[in-house]
């Protein structure tokens, strides 16, 4: 017995660390945090900002700009892949994608032939000013395909409105009060309608914006208000489910 | 002797289930997801649509004709009667569509949250 006690504890700190391990190495499959982020060229930017060489303030417009390369691919991805946005939304994105980034392949190519520091740093600013891909691009992106998807949302809630008003028709046929479940049913339509009527026309506002735009002031209340709608949306279409939901469950 | 011997088998046989303990672990999605696409073992959790139900793509089918198409997959292996199998294969066709919303919902949560970043700019 004075034997068996350690060697059970030594099993279980040995398979503790096994199991230990396995965390690890999932973990470890874990991507880190992807190269587009701002604290990317932190390094070059500290390098441009002590040294003001050509080479110095050269190396960190193109970080600036290859972060953006990658943000612009994952944003390509993202509309290729997605199956909400209906397919002139996804064109246009996918125009100003490719635009974008051929604009700041050539942006890229004048920086790297420039020579003058005075000359340098006006290409630099244009990275962010003439582009936005942060500040506009992508929330043209993302928040046109959520609101594509609220829209979408709308064919799965009339498949759900036709199998529940059956119910509610066979349940009534029944003798069953089926007023509750009417209620909820109502509910439920009344709240898709409503998020419809906010996410509808949040394409159309988006897609026109323009760069200049953004820096004249014009753009970014557009893009605020957009967001703000498909925040509501999205919560009108969670009380729809919830609606649903609750419809059916009044009929059994 | 003797008792160290069973000590080290003891240890050998803790170790061999950790193991596999940890294996399956590490596997854990695809082996949950295999388990609940065989229809044999399939039950139907509330809320959870079955793997009949995610596959059937209109909605607007009928439960009846979901109750016909669960027990067509139902693989009946174990001699149990078709009527049993189809009991446990029936789904809500509701709860495909809920499952679909709540794919389209979270799209919009993800691209909500993907457009407040400002790179810096």
């Amino acid at each position: 017995m004075k034997i068996r006690i350690p060697a059970v504890l030594a099993s279980l700190a040995i398979g503790g660390t096994l199991i230990l391990s396995s965390v690890a190495i999932v973990t470890a499959t874990t991507p880190p945090g992807g190269p587009a982020g701002k604290g990317v060229c932190a390094t070059a930017a500290a390098a441009a900002r002590s040294g003001k060489t050509v080479e110095a303030l050269r190396a960190f417009g193109n970080c600036e700009i290859d972060r953006r390369f990658t943000t612009l691919n994952t944003l390509a991805a993202k509309i290729s892949s997605s199956k909400a946005l209906t397919p002139s939304d996804a064109a246009a994105l996918s125009a100003e994608v490719s635009s974008t980034r051929t604009g700041l392949t050539s942006l890229k190519a004048t920086i790297d032939a420039e020579t003058g520091i005075p000359a340098l740093r006006a290409d630099i600013v244009k990275i962010a000013a003439d582009y936005r891909v942060y500040l506009l691009v992508a929330p043209q992106v993302q928040l046109t395909n959520g609101a594509d998807s609220v829209l979408a949302t709308q064919t799965v809630f009339a498949k759900i409105d036709t199998n529940l008003t059956a119910r509610i028709a066979a349940a009534k046929a029944a003798g069953k009060d089926t007023t509750a479940a009417q209620s909820d049913l109502n509910a439920m339509n009344a709240a898709v309608t409503k998020a419809a009527g906010l996410a509808a026309p949040i394409p159309g506002r988006l897609l026109p914006l323009t760069p200049a735009q953004w820096n004249s002031g014009v753009a970014g209340p557009i893009v605020s208000q957009a967001r703000t709608d498909l925040v509501s949306a999205r919560a009108l279409l969670r009380t729809a489910e919830a609606d649903a939901k609750a419809c059916r469950a009044a009929l059994k | 002797m003797n008792r160290t011997s069973k000590s080290l088998a003891g240890i050998a046989a803790t170790l061999l289930l950790v193991g596999l303990a940890a294996t399956a672990c590490a596997r854990g999605g695809a082996t949950t997801q295999a388990t609940q696409g065989t229809p044999a073992v399939q039950s139907t959790p509330a809320g959870a649509p079955t793997a009949a139900a995610v596959a059937t793509s209109d909605g607007t089918s009928s439960i009846a004709s979901d109750a016909t198409s669960g027990s067509s997959t139902t693989t009946n292996t174990t001699g149990t009667t078709a009527g049993s199998d189809v009991s446990i294969a029936t789904a809500d066709p509701i709860d495909a569509e809920i499952q679909k919303l709540d794919q389209l919902l979270n799209g919009v949560g993800n691209a909500l949250s993907g457009s407040t970043s400002g790179g810096g700019e």
